[in-house]
């Protein structure tokens, strides 16, 4: 379960300096987050999201970082535990979580007279994102396939398998020439793969690499819900909303084509707990 | 364990449990119906007639009426016979004892013929049988002029020897009997002159030299017929006979003096050897043996001048050769005393049961045949059929006055077919010599068959007879059978399709099919695949395919409100 969020901003005169935490009790060493820094600034010192083992903390830190071109380079790092990644809970969701954290800082920046009512805001975010975290643990099989599609990566490898199956250094490779960025443990970018009965993992005799094999394929895309057409069909709730929902449902669909974009967006919602719990409700 | 062996070996297993099942159920519903066929269609009810009945016939043995003997033995000889007299059935074994004393007194010329030695080439200057005997007298002389016997004098005739030969023919096959004693005597004597140098004679005379000396030896030989072992069974060197210094230049007839040997009994040394010798060649030939009664002369020259050595006459004056024999009783030899008794089934042609069957009889032996015989095996047998009761009786047992061969009898019941065929058999199973006969005895012969006679009962009013008959018949479990039967085999090849087949999903098991097409070199009808986008197309389509209905909907109902206006507007113009 990830620990808690320290967030860092660089500063000229103080250097590294510990922003905000949450939870207040974790523990800062200031050397791993420099260690966390430099990860960053190697190179151009641009924005983008590293993995950082810190074997004093035991811990793995998936850090965000705005850049040094930015007004402020903040660094958002989410303190997960040793055996933890970042795709087990998806890069979306991380993304979302990170862009909203800036939100906030960015805020409070603009609005110093109310910044303590925005760090409060904001602790509660970050406290309400653990919990998400947590919840992401336990995902259902949907939530899982969504999780695959959310995410660039995930999407990339379905693509590279439905073509044919591959080992897993070929699709390694494959997946760092289409992204542009290294991949760093693909075990838990396939983890949803293989638990959702998608992808089979198998060795082939004569050859030395493990292949995967790409067991049954997916599409997400909206659908009309027969139950609430039934019932509106029955004018229930009442005529009103029965003929409002049904003209709705005629509209959109009228109109609708399943796309990327839009199976991405839906993906991202059937992530969310809250709102996976609607839509299952409705269904 | 490949698909196809998994099937055949169930299927295997499968029939080879169930139809035998089947077949017993077919049994089951069948009963045994008596001879009269009119049963089969009209039950009736059954009487039961038992009864006991005395099986053999002249069971007293009064006359040889019923009963017939056999025996296993050999013909040419046999060990035994049997006879019916004074009321018993009586068991022969037959020995005997016989001598041979054909050989005795003073041989005769009608009856010993000469011939030389084997390996020797004369005889000696004389040879004869007379009143006396066997006689050969022979002078060796080495002289130019004739010998006292008229034979030119030479040094060759050194060792001359006379064998008189007698071929005895016996009057039975020895093969069947035993030598068990046997004598051998001979009667000798002789005359020589003391020209003849014997080892107690001191020589005097021109280089005088001597190896064995001047000797004779009598002897007697037994030989098979065809002379292929010839045994010396008696001989005799007389060490004394020509006994008596004289120089040798002393050598003229006249000279010396006249040594005898008077009449000697000589005998066989060992009767056991004797008794071996001829059994030994009476096997070559059962039948004739030959028998020699010999002299050698053994002559030396013991000087350096002419040497002459005189055996005025050397006699056989008799030969006695006596043996007894005994008859020899073979192993597992035979006599019986049978009966063929009437078949069960002339009782009555309905079923019959055989209760109990008990055999007995008694039997007595006039000498005791542990002490005459040395067979402790041989016994009594009792055979029905052909077949023989486990239990006998040992002829050890046997004493001189009736006794029951057991107490309550035989149980027999086991050997009793339709056939009832009896036979009472004295078994020899050991080899002994029997120098008499032995009488074994039988008498008061019994076979007591209690039966069950399973008639129909005869219809009162009809034929008459007992009331109406119930066969209670087996329940018929054939169809049970059949069904169940069924059953299993559907079950089972329901079990085995699925774990074979239909356990797998069907895409899986079109490329199992496939598979297995492309390792046996099949052609395969190509897969058909639906591009991805058409798939998730059609799904789409069938999922807003709910919408549709609404969109017909709509359709109608704005068709519907458009007519209802046309017709609102007319009824404002009248034209209704």
């Amino acid at each position: 379960m990830p620990q808690g969020f320290i967030i860092t901003k660089w500063t000229d005169d103080q250097g590294l300096i510990v922003e905000y935490k949450y939870p207040e009790e974790i523990e800062v060493d200031l050397d791993d987050m420099m260690r966390v820094f430099y990860a960053h600034v190697v190179g151009a010192g641009s924005s983008g999201n590293v993995l950082v083992r810190l074997e004093k903390a035991h811990s793995n830190v998936s850090s965000h970082f705005t850049g040094m071109g930015t007004g402020t380079p903040y660094l958002i790092n989410l303190m997960l535990d040793l055996g933890e990644d970042p795709d087990m809970f998806g890069e979306a969701i991380i993304k979302e979580i990170n862009e909203k954290i800036l939100e906030f800082l960015y805020e409070i920046e603009k609005n110093i007279d109310k910044k303590f009512s925005i760090i409060e805001k904001l602790r509660g975010y970050m406290k309400n994102s653990l919990f998400l975290f947590e919840r992401l643990k336990n995902m259902s099989k949907e939530q899982r396939i969504s999780q695959i599609y959310s995410s660039e990566k995930g999407r990339a490898i379905l693509q590279i398998l439905q073509e044919r199956a591959r080992s897993k250094r070929e699709l390694v490779n494959l997946l760092e020439d289409k992204l542009g960025k290294i991949i760093s443990n693909i075990e838990f970018t396939l983890d949803p793969f293989t638990k959702t009965n998608l992808v089979k993992q198998d060795w082939v005799e004569g050859l030395s690499d493990v292949f995967l094999f790409l067991l049954n394929d997916f599409t997400l895309s909206r659908k009309p819900v027969n139950r609430l057409i039934e019932n509106a069909r029955k004018n229930l709730p009442n005529d009103f909303l029965a003929k409002t929902y049904l003209d709705a449902v005629m509209e959109f669909f009228s109109t609708y084509k399943p796309n990327v974009d839009d199976s991405a967006s839906l993906a991202l919602s059937m992530l969310n707990p809250d709102k996976y719990d609607f839509i299952s409700l409705f269904r | 364990m490949k698909r196809r062996d998994f099937i055949i070996l169930f299927y295997f297993m499968l029939i080879s449990s169930v139809i035998p099942l089947l077949i017993q159920s077919s049994y089951v519903t069948n009963i045994n119906y008596s001879n009269n066929n009119k049963d089969l269609e009209d039950p009736r009810t059954s009487k039961v007639i038992a009864g006991t009945k005395e099986w053999l016939n002249n069971t007293g043995f009064n006359s040889t009426e019923d009963w017939y003997y056999s025996r296993v033995s050999d013909e040419s000889n046999p060990d035994f016979y049997a006879n019916i007299s004074s009321d018993t059935a009586n068991f022969i074994v037959t020995g005997d004892k016989k001598v041979f004393s054909d050989i005795n007194g003073t041989p005769s010329y009608s009856d010993w013929f000469p011939e030389k030695k084997p390996g020797s080439s004369i005889f000696p200057d004389r040879y004869e049988i007379n009143q006396y005997g066997l006689n050969a007298s022979h002078e060796y002389w080495e002289g130019t002029d004739d010998n006292i016997y008229g034979v030119r004098g030479n040094q060759t005739r050194n060792r001359p020897t006379v064998l008189w030969k007698r071929v005895i023919e016996m009057p039975v096959d020895m093969s069947d009997y035993i030598i068990t004693s046997a004598n051998l005597t001979f009667v000798l004597n002789g005359s020589a002159n003391t020209n003849v140098e014997t080892p107690k004679d001191n020589l005097t005379g021109n280089n005088p030299t001597a190896a064995e000396y001047d000797h004779v030896k009598y002897y007697v030989q037994l030989s098979n017929l065809e002379d292929k072992d010839r045994y010396d069974a008696i001989s005799y060197q007389p060490r004394d006979l020509g006994f008596g210094d004289l120089d040798a230049s002393l050598d003229s007839p006249n000279n010396g003096s006249i040594s005898n040997i008077t009449d000697t009994t000589i005998s066989a040394e060992s009767e056991e050897v004797l008794v071996f010798y001829l059994n030994r060649i009476l096997e070559y030939d059962n039948r004739n043996f030959t028998i020699f009664l010999g002299i050698d002369i053994d002559v030396e020259d013991n000087y350096g001048q002419a040497d002459r050595d005189t055996y005025y006459s050397l006699l056989i004056k008799t030969c006695n050769l006596t043996f007894t024999y005994e008859k020899i009783i073979d192993k597992y030899t035979s006599v019986s005393w049978n009966q063929d008794g009437d078949k069960i089934s002339d009782l009555s042609n309905d079923t019959i049961v055989i209760n109990d069957a008990n055999l007995n009889f008694k039997y007595k032996i006039d000498s005791n045949w542990t002490s005459n015989t040395s067979s402790l095996n041989s016994e009594i047998k009792i055979l029905i059929n052909g077949n023989p009761h486990a239990e006998t009786i040992k002829l050890t047992k046997a004493n001189s006055t009736y006794q029951e061969a057991k107490i309550g009898g035989f149980d027999v019941t086991s050997l009793i077919t339709d056939d009832v065929n009896i036979s009472l058999q004295v078994y020899i199973a050991d080899e002994f010599i029997l120098d008499h006969n032995i009488t074994i005895s039988i008498d008061n012969a019994s076979l007591m068959i209690s039966y069950t006679i399973i008639t129909q009962d005869v219809l009162v009013g009809g034929n008459g007879g007992g009331g109406g008959t119930t066969i209670i018949r087996g329940a018929d479990y054939t169809l049970l059978v059949i069904g169940l039967t069924a059953g299993i085999i559907a079950l089972v090849t329901f079990f085995g399709a699925y774990q074979i087949h239909y356990k797998y999903p069907p895409i899986v098991r079109k490329v199992r099919k496939l598979r297995k097409k492309i390792k046996k070199g099949r052609k395969a009808k190509p897969l058909i695949i639906e591009k991805r986008k058409n798939l998730i197309k059609n799904q789409y389509e069938k999922n807003v395919k709910i919408l549709e209905f609404e969109a017909i909907n709509e359709a109608i109902k704005s068709q519907k409100i458009d007519k209802i206006k046309k017709i609102k507007k007319k009824n404002k113009k009248g034209d209704i």
